[in-house]
């Protein structure tokens, strides 16, 4: 598993401990981070991200009680090996950005057609963009 | 005093002939926190980790120091970190190492083995020889190798790169034990809020804020250095005095 710089860069407005609970439930969905495998120690990560150990905790704590993650006494945490688990993520994740795109969509007095007409619009340029390549982010 | 306080402090003052470094300042801090000590130059933050460490005396106030001892038993609750240090011209690092681990029967070798390595110093160099930066790393490795419940940095970012900074981060995130307290000054907010549990900022003397990082996040939604340079400069403005 790779913290690269993205797991490093925090925005202002939340607290941190939110933001390191979203990079997770991401690479969850996105299978960065296998179901089952074991992830690192509190201490461990906070010397990686060079955030307090007590903001590692908390989102740590936050993700067993949503039973993201399970800890095993003497040897660490562990991403939960279910697949309802990590779909419920996903299903959460995916709603959440298309609500807010919907909202910001609305407040810009755009109607449901009109929207699905930017969409279209949107991903087709992208794919444009990218040499006609699926874009994988 | 709540049950888990590891160090108070009362009402401190202290008054040098044009200023009042310490302004009634009071606050008391808990086990296992990472505290930052924030202000800009001149503010009372090293007079302040001085007194504590008992190398100013104040003019007022009372310190309560870890489990409540008093007289010489307080030098073994605190291991120090001045923002300036001297060593002996001939001294290598190693050296350094055996003679702090003379002077301190605290000292932990298996730790200081370990912040060696996560510090990357060079054992056979000597010392006055050393980058600043490289020396700053000596000094934080030798404090944190005491084992203690109170850690006093003083601005231990001072004259590092930024390579060196994040493996300072990284010391001071893994090296002490979990219920040990750092109480650390610096003036560059922006690089080290994220280790901070909490932070203090101090003006002129006198505390005019303090409080939880990720609470300063969900109620003021800003940064520490947001938050910080807001309060610093109405300070500046409604409050009198330089900055």
């Amino acid at each position: 598993m790779n913290f690269t710089e993205k797991w490093r860069e925090f925005d202002s407005s939340s607290p941190i401990y939110g933001q390191i609970i979203v990079n997770f439930e991401r690479a969850i969905v996105r299978g960065e981070i296998d179901a089952g495998a074991r992830i690192p120690s509190i201490r461990e990560l906070s010397g990686k991200l060079k955030v307090n150990t007590n903001t590692v905790q908390r989102a740590y704590q936050e993700m067993e009680r949503s039973e993201l993650i399970y800890s095993q006494r003497g040897t660490g945490y562990f991403v939960m090996n279910n697949k309802e688990i990590t779909n419920s993520v996903r299903e959460k994740m995916v709603s959440q950005t298309v609500k807010v795109f919907l909202e910001e969509m609305y407040a810009l007095g755009f109607n449901n057609q009109e929207i699905e007409g930017e969409i279209v619009k949107a991903i087709k340029a992208n794919s444009n963009e990218n040499g006609g390549q699926k874009h994988e982010q | 005093m709540s049950s888990n306080t590891l160090l108070q402090i009362k009402r401190l003052e202290k008054k040098y002939p044009r200023v009042m470094a310490l302004d009634d300042v009071d606050f008391e801090v808990t086990g296992g926190k990472i505290i930052g000590l924030l202000g800009p130059n001149m503010s009372g933050k090293t007079t302040l980790l001085k007194s504590i460490a008992g190398l100013v005396t104040p003019d007022r106030g009372e310190i309560i120091y870890p489990n409540n001892v008093t007289g010489i038993d307080r030098l073994k609750t605190f291991s120090f970190l001045p923002d300036t240090l001297s060593f002996p011209a001939y001294m290598k690092v190693r050296d350094a190492f055996t003679f702090y681990s003379d002077m301190h029967s605290d000292f932990c070798g298996e730790t200081a083995e370990k912040l060696a390595i996560i510090l990357e110093l060079p054992m056979d160099r000597v010392l006055k020889k050393l980058s600043k930066g490289m020396q700053e790393r000596v000094s934080l490795a030798l404090t944190f190798a005491r084992k203690v419940p109170l850690y006093l940095l003083d601005e231990p970012l001072g004259g590092i790169d930024p390579l060196g900074k994040t493996k300072i981060m990284e010391a001071i995130l893994t090296a002490p034990d979990e219920d040990s307290t750092i109480l650390l000054s610096t003036h560059l907010v922006k690089d080290v809020e994220n280790i901070f549990d909490s932070v203090v900022f101090i003006r002129n003397g006198k505390i005019i804020f303090s409080g939880d990082c990720d609470e300063i996040r969900e109620t003021h939604n800003k940064t520490v250095e947001q938050l910080y340079i807001e309060m610093f400069t109405q300070a500046a403005i409604y409050g009198g005095g330089v900055l």
